[in-house]
């Protein structure tokens, strides 16, 4: 695992940053101006892929706490963790550049009658409470065990909320993307995609370093402790 | 199911012998009730506001069943005997979680003619009236949501070192949906819509909670 994503980390490390260097480029000086919606549309080509990232990581979180109650893999309860903890906070992204486009497309820095920020905020909301019930725990395998069960109810909570926000709301988002094709031009979507492939390419890489440090700080300790003579208590 | 039967019995006659929890919830919704009505003053409240207070104020209630139900067995060892009979897991949860249930609904029938008082019989009633047996089956769909979830809830934070801080952080957000389906129902109701969506929409909260917190309860419920 260790030198997969050593190499993983050497190789995307240097493609995030092409692409992030490319992305910025593309969005400043090449793609045209939204009609409708002016220069603030082009904060779409940063709060898009970070939005898809939040996603994408509390999904991970969800999947590795399937597979730590499957298996009861320390390893995976480590995933687990990393990946909500990187969820929330490319949500956090998500949250200051969501209201920052708000206020520059409708006036205001929120719109409760909006579904899609709504949505998010529930389950930006449900994940930051993921980190009060794990510190709140001793570290071992019943902390691993209930972070677990608390992140897959997260990711039910998913459709639930888009279920249900957009029953209460009208739909009244910037729609970039239509039924079937897309609102955007082929500069658009192109600007579009290399920022995601940047972004991605970054959160994982971050990922992944985040995941080594926490791994390194568990052998730290153990190794610590057992230079002390101490009980081994499980994973940290 | 006898498990489940005997610890949902158990769990009732400990609060009958000792009323605390089905005391303490009641109270709060009147409380809440008055405290939402001091705090809005609107003459003729929308139906849709009105109904999202009762509900708001049923969702702090279970708060404090969530607090409460697995008090016991984590502080008395309890639960260490109950993990050693020879019953599933589930069966432990399952019980909590009707006896939450029995909880809301006793909290329920005397929230909602306190309702009734405070914002239809008023000087300033709500407008329009309330269709009282849709409201009853909204409320109780909704129940069946927050008991299961309340109980996970429960038992999650039964396990931390801080549980009354905890109960309120993971169990809210989780309600958001729920709230926001049921006012949905209502919504449509008044406006004379179609109830299928929000009401599948309560419906698939409550199966979706359901069957999450069967699954998961084998492996949170640890000694």
């Amino acid at each position: 695992m260790t030198m997969t994503s050593d190499r993983l980390i050497r190789v995307l490390c240097p493609v995030a940053g092409v692409l992030l260097a490319v992305a910025m480029v593309l969005i400043f000086f090449w793609v045209p101006t939204d009609a409708d919606q002016g220069i603030s549309q082009r904060i779409f080509y940063l709060h898009v892929p970070v939005a898809i990232c939040s996603y994408l990581f509390l999904g991970v979180g969800a999947v590795y706490a399937v597979r730590y109650l499957r298996g009861r893999d320390p390893l995976d309860d480590m995933r687990s963790y990393v990946g909500v903890h990187a969820g929330v906070t490319w949500g956090t992204l998500v949250m200051l550049t969501g209201p920052i486009w708000a206020k520059k497309s409708w006036g205001v820095w929120w719109r409760w009658d909006d579904q899609q920020l709504n949505t998010f905020l529930i389950i930006f909301l449900f994940y930051c409470a993921y980190f009060m019930l794990r510190f709140s725990l001793d570290a071992g395998p019943r902390r691993a065990a209930l972070s677990a069960a608390y992140a897959i109810f997260g990711i039910a909570m998913v459709p639930l909320s888009i279920v249900a926000v957009h029953l209460s709301q009208s739909l009244l988002h910037p729609q970039l993307f239509d039924n079937g094709s897309s609102a955007m031009e082929g500069s658009m979507w192109l600007t579009f995609l290399v920022s995601l492939a940047g972004v991605l390419s970054l959160a994982i890489v971050l990922y992944l370093v985040e995941l080594r440090g926490k791994l390194l700080a568990q052998r730290i300790d153990r190794l610590v402790r057992r230079s002390r003579g101490e009980e081994l208590l499980g994973p940290a | 199911m006898s498990a489940v039967w005997l610890l949902f019995r158990n769990e009732l006659r400990l609060e009958r012998r000792a009323p605390q929890l089905v005391l303490s919830m009641t109270l709060f919704a009147a409380i809440g009730l008055t405290l939402l009505h001091a705090a809005t003053q609107l003459a003729h409240p929308p139906l849709t506001l009105v109904v999202g207070l009762l509900v708001v104020t049923l969702v702090l209630a279970t708060l404090l069943a969530a607090a409460r139900v697995f008090t016991a067995e984590r502080e008395d060892g309890l639960l260490d005997l109950l993990l050693l009979a020879p019953i599933p897991r589930t069966a432990i949860w399952a019980a909590k979680a009707l006896a939450v249930l029995a909880l809301l609904i006793v909290t329920e029938l005397v929230a909602l003619p306190l309702f009734a008082l405070l914002y239809v019989g008023s000087s300033q009633p709500v407008t329009p009236s309330p269709d009282y047996p849709l409201l009853a089956l909204l409320l109780l769909l909704a129940d069946l949501g927050l008991a299961a979830f309340g109980s996970v809830v429960a038992i999650l934070a039964s396990a931390t070192r801080s549980r009354e801080l905890a109960v309120p952080i993971l169990f809210l957000p989780s309600t958001i949906p729920l709230v926001l389906s049921l006012v949905a129902c209502v919504r449509e109701s008044v406006a004379g819509g179609s109830l299928a969506q929000p009401l599948g929409s309560l419906l698939v909260y409550d199966a979706l909670v359901i069957v999450l917190a069967w699954g998961v309860c084998e492996f949170v419920l640890t000694e």
